[in-house]
């Protein structure tokens, strides 16, 4: 292999010339929980929004039930807040971490 | 009927059974790449060495229709042969029988193989090719799954047991590959998945093909759930009689000791390594310069390939090599690697191998996305699985071995019963530039040329402690020794613990960080 084609990798033991596998390449990128998102905790649908734009919920209020599963889930606010916007549709199927509601 | 005449009834009532599925069947399986059943086995085990068992079984369905069904060998072939003269015992799913589907009967021929296998003490090779469980027979085909995952259990272990994935194996079918030591697939035919793509697009609305979601390829790179990539089925029988044919029968018995041979000319040790610990090369190159004929069979190449595991000969006796590599990662410790070594140690471990480690490596990856992935409990596997095991254990320290690295890579304080460290072999907390970065912080920020005081303590760190001295001035190191000693100490360490004894405090098991 030709001295151009390696990388560097830093560690806390200095940098090293290498290769990255695809695995490395791939990695997810953290990203900080957004406490203002509610995101899908399963694949799944939203049954039934039992909350609209504009509403204040309180910590502990039903905001939907989401079906995951095979079994309807009752998802409770996370917060006290303002719901500012509904991103799913009713009935659609989403992906994991999808988002479902955003607080103002 | 006379005795002639009820051979020859015999004859024909093998020759139906061995139609399988019948001609149609097996064109389709032939379209799709795939030899048959028998073919398969026949490939795979010495020649004329099979001895068919359970020709006859017939499944005693009686729902939906299926006492009409007629399905020869109730779709699995069992028997045993021989693998370089050693007997071996297999099954092999016939997909052309009503897709190789599992029911009472056809689970109740494989798990009498695998009962077999394991009295017998050989090993037990599985050709899976199967559409599943054979929904007709309800809780019956569960329960068939469920005793086969059992006696893999009970058997892991005590001999070796081989999966090949030659055709679909999906939902709770694939658990019992999982279970077994090594998992071999063949590229465009394996397929591998617990919700297959059916189910994935019903549930998520994602679409994505058999072989994208559980092909070959994806669990040989990417899930780490198959050991053995082949592009042909030919190859991969290639690769299980190499396979087997150094592992001993069960785990009361050592590899069998071939004639001993010397390693290729062309690989020169002391040239692969280079002297700058900064500088990359393929630890391959060093482990084909100490083995018998500079051959190395690798496992799980490619996936987690910043650490390089597989099987050798030295001087005759198979041994396994856990090696750091350099040219992937720098040969970091990371998840995936120690789930790779810690299994491999563990099977070298029940199987009387000896494991022999080539250590050079920077530490464990930096990174958010391995923290989060749990890089202690993984990382903690191997460290496990050094300590618990048994067999002789002898490590090379090459050039980098820093901080926990150190201590994870077979060191002495993990019971390691030789280890060997080459003069360039820097032993220490870490690199000297992290360390000086630390320890003289503040001579370096109050200095009127910090970037050469930083120079001067990088350079007076590693003259005073990145060399193997240190460490071996408390014994944690038997030997420093050239490169080109390496195959030598090793020979001569062999024969030294070929008769070791090492006592442990009786449990039920142990408790590893699974």
């Amino acid at each position: 292999m030709s001295e151009k084609n390696y990388e560097i990798l830093a560690t806390e033991s200095g940098d090293f010339k290498t290769t990255f596998n695809k695995a490395y390449l791939k990695r997810k990128k953290w990203e900080p929980a957004n406490p203002k998102h509610i995101l899908s905790f399963m694949p799944g649908s939203v049954v039934e929004y039992r909350v609209k734009v504009g509403d204040k919920v309180k910590k502990g209020d039903c905001l939907m039930t989401f079906r995951a599963m095979k079994m309807n889930n009752n998802v409770l606010s996370p917060r006290d807040g303002v719901v500012k916007k509904i991103d799913a549709e009713v009935g659609a199927n989403v992906p994991k971490d999808t988002l479902l509601i955003e607080f103002e | 009927m006379s005795e002639d005449k009820k051979v020859l009834d015999l004859e024909q009532r093998k020759q139906k059974i061995f139609c399988g599925g019948g001609t149609k069947a097996i064109e389709k399986q032939k379209a799709m790449g795939k030899l048959t059943a028998r073919e398969r086995i026949i490939a795979l085990l010495d020649k004329d060495t099979f001895q068919e068992y359970d020709i006859f079984v017939k499944h005693d369905n009686i729902d939906f229709g299926m006492q009409d069904k007629d399905l020869p060998g109730d779709g699995v072939i069992i028997g045993t042969g021989t693998i370089c003269g050693s007997p071996v015992a297999v099954f092999a799913q016939d997909f052309t029988v009503a897709g190789g589907s599992l029911g009472f009967m056809h689970a109740r021929k494989i798990t009498k193989i695998m009962d077999y296998a394991l009295n017998m003490r050989i090993p037990l090779i599985g050709i899976n090719d199967s559409g599943g469980a054979r929904i007709q027979e309800g809780v019956n085909a569960l329960a068939g799954y469920g005793e086969i995952f059992f006696r893999n259990t009970l058997s892991s272990g005590v001999i070796p047991q081989i999966s090949v994935i030659l055709g679909p194996c999906a939902g709770g079918a694939v658990y019992s590959p999982a279970l077994t030591d090594f998992v071999f697939v063949v590229e465009n035919i394996s397929k591998m998945f617990i919700t297959g793509p059916a189910v994935i697009k019903t549930v998520l609305g994602e679409e994505i093909s058999d072989e994208e979601l559980g092909g070959a390829r994806v669990h040989a790179e990417q899930t780490g759930n198959a050991h053995f990539f082949a592009h042909s089925e030919d190859e991969c029988f290639e690769q299980i009689r190499t396979l087997i044919s150094m592992l001993p029968a069960n785990n009361a018995q050592k590899a069998e000791k071939v004639a001993p041979a010397e390693p290729l000319p062309q690989y020169k040790i002391e040239d692969v390594v280079p002297a700058d610990p900064a500088q990359p090369y393929d630890v391959r190159d060093v482990i084909k310069s100490i083995v018998d004929d500079s051959e190395f069979m690798e496992v799980m190449e490619l996936f987690a390939a910043n650490i390089v595991v597989g099987f050798a000969r030295i001087n005759g006796e198979t041994v396994g090599f856990v090696a750091n590599q350099p040219l992937v990662l720098a040969g970091v410790l990371d998840c995936d690697s120690s789930d790779k070594a810690a299994r491999f140690i563990r099977f070298c471990d029940a199987f009387n191998i000896p494991i022999i480690t080539l250590e050079d490596l920077p530490g464990y990856l930096p990174g958010i996305d391995q923290e989060h992935a749990g890089v202690i409990r993984h990382g903690a596997k191997m460290l496990y699985a050094y300590s618990e095991s048994t067999v002789a254990k002898i490590t090379i320290i090459m050039r980098k071995a820093y901080g926990g690295g150190y201590i994870a890579m077979g060191s002495r304080h993990l019971r390691s019963d030789f280890v060997f460290a080459w003069p360039q072999a820097e032993i220490a907390v870490m690199g000297a530039e992290g360390a000086a970065n630390i320890i003289f912080r503040k001579e370096i920020m109050e200095a009127e040329d910090p970037k050469e005081m930083r120079r001067l303590k990088i350079q007076e760190y590693r003259e005073k402690f990145a060399n193997p001295y240190v460490a071996a001035s408390k014994g944690y190191i038997d030997a420093v020794i050239a490169p080109a000693e390496t195959r030598k100490f090793i020979v001569d360490a062999l024969k030294v613990a070929a008769s070791k004894y090492s006592g442990r405090p009786k449990k039920k098991h142990g408790l590893p960080p699974f």
